[in-house]
């Protein structure tokens, strides 16, 4: 054995425990940067919210029972789009809705057809506005029914008949309107953040601050909240997150 | 007497024990037999787990539990059992009902409500809980340490809080990854309620002032999630136990 040979012998020693202790010691935080990469594309907008969708079945209804009769439900759906031809300005899809009393009796159906827009579904600079946080599809413009109908009813029941061959599938949300009692209306109104108040009082030429204690008991009346699907996920329905960029983040992208 | 609540438990220091002591026993100690009175805890067995207490009157040394054998590296925490109603029972029932490998509460009221002196260990960089985070990180660097906590909606300042379910956050106000992942895993698993973000869904309750998510982030090591839970949420999960898996998954699979 030569002295060449047991100095490199230490040297390599030497570099293999330097190579052990730097991954004992960075495996973990470099796992975590390479995992956070994977999302940079998404996550350098500024997230202003977080909804949970139901993804629409063609072969069977998705069933959402109300907390109490109603006879209004507004229903938020949006096509999710996978490579979508250049000259498409939106994606139609058609929705079959019936509602259904206490007696489980069906009161009503309705088919619409319902275009979801392209331009809806992008921020100025291209990204999406709305997105899914893994996966290719986009999601487009977002519409919404409002349903009534003079007879109260307990359930929704909300299919998917057709869709453009690129709609890799419709997700929908369906609220419900928040019973809220007449005293409570001024107090339910001012606990709004100021842009939910804004939307609330858009329909008023007057700012909030100027409307009546009526007006703003009827405003309180109008306010929604979601309704999840009957069953079971994974195997009556499949929900999925849905984000949606900040809109100050909109602004300074364009 | 606030300040000789606070020091019962740290009995050991005058004993020549010191921070680092209590957490490499943590870290590794408290699987070697070693017993935990020079900290003030009283060791037991417990359905394959170890169970260390604060057994003294007023002691607010803690209470911490740990699975022997293969586990999860996923620690439940309840740093205001009694003041956040609920939130000591769940950690303690997810923690049996799940393969968490640590789970801890706190032993008295952050508000003194027990009638002893008040003390907010989520605020107390040297309390044993911290130390116990610490030994946790030590020997589960890639691991994530959970705090739930609970809040009255009709005291939130706003109304998308007020009307939350739970409120995720990693302490700080640049939410990772991570915190997204399991901000989704609680939103499908509690749907329809809401599950929000901190800061980007609400400015409430962000936790950027916890001692134990402090000390985790200067560490370097486990991950730090602090939810906040509704009191129809925490009702809810002491009743339904399906709902309380669910939920007990999504800790599981954020920390996997």
């Amino acid at each position: 054995m030569s002295l060449t040979f047991v100095g490199r012998s230490i040297v390599f020693a030497i570099l293999a425990a330097l190579a052990a202790y730097g991954g004992w010691a960075w495996a973990v935080p470099l796992a975590r940067y390479l995992v956070a990469a994977q999302d940079s594309t998404q996550m350098d907008l500024r997230i202003s919210g977080r909804t949970l969708a139901y993804r629409l079945q063609q072969d069977r209804p998705m069933t959402f029972v109300l907390s109490q009769p109603a006879d209004e439900v507004k229903l938020l759906a949006h096509a999710a789009v996978v490579e979508p031809s250049r000259a498409s300005e939106g994606a139609y899809y058609t929705l079959r809705v019936a509602l259904f009393d206490a007696q489980g009796a069906e009161i009503a159906e309705y088919q619409r057809t319902l275009l979801s827009g392209r331009d809806d579904g992008y921020l100025p600079d291209g990204r999406a506005r709305r997105f899914y946080r893994a996966g290719g599809q986009e999601i487009w413009g977002q519409d919404q029914l409002v349903i009534q109908d003079d007879q109260p009813f307990t359930r929704v029941e909300v299919t998917l008949e057709a869709a453009e061959n690129m709609v890799a599938g419709v997700d929908a949300r369906l609220y419900e309107q928040r019973p809220v009692s007449a005293g409570d209306g001024r107090a339910v109104f001012l606990r709004r953040s100021s842009e939910e108040r804004a939307a609330l009082t858009a329909f008023s030429p007057f700012p909030p601050e100027m409307l009546s204690e009526s007006e703003i008991a009827n405003l309180a009346g109008n306010l929604w909240r979601p309704v999840g699907p009957v069953g079971i996920e994974g195997r009556d329905y499949d929900a999925l997150v849905i984000y949606e960029a900040d809109r100050a983040g909109e602004e300074a992208a364009s | 007497m606030i300040r000789w609540a606070i020091l019962l438990p740290f009995g050991f220091l005058a004993a020549g024990c010191s921070n680092a002591d209590a957490r490499d026993y943590f870290a590794h100690g408290i699987l070697q037999e070693r017993e935990a009175t020079q900290f003030g805890l009283t060791r037991s067995e417990e359905g394959g787990s170890i169970v260390l207490r604060d057994t003294r009157q007023c002691g607010s040394g803690g209470e911490y539990r740990l699975r022997k054998g293969a586990a999860v590296p996923l620690g439940v925490t309840a740093p205001h059992a009694f003041h956040d109603r609920g939130t000591g029972e769940l950690a303690m029932q997810i923690f049996a009902r799940s393969r968490a490998a640590v789970a801890a509460r706190n032993t008295v009221a952050r508000d003194g409500s027990d009638g002893c002196e008040a003390l907010d260990i989520a605020r107390e960089g040297e309390h044993l809980f911290t130390h116990f985070a610490l030994g946790f990180s030590d020997r589960f660097p890639g691991g994530l340490v959970v705090q739930l906590h609970g809040f009255d909606g009709a005291r939130r300042s706003t109304a998308r809080a007020e009307e939350a379910a739970a409120i995720v956050s990693n302490g700080t106000p640049s939410p990772d990854a991570d915190t997204l992942d399991l901000a989704d895993c609680l939103s499908h698993a509690l749907a329809p309620r809401a599950v929000l973000v901190y800061p980007t869904e609400t400015i409430e309750l962000g936790a950027e002032d916890n001692a134990q998510g402090k000390a985790l982030r200067d560490a370097g090591g486990a991950r730090f999630a602090h939810i906040e839970l509704s009191a129809d949420l925490r009702e809810a999960m002491l009743s339904d136990k399906t709902l309380l898996e669910t939920f007990a998954a999504c800790l599981e699979e954020a920390a996997a």
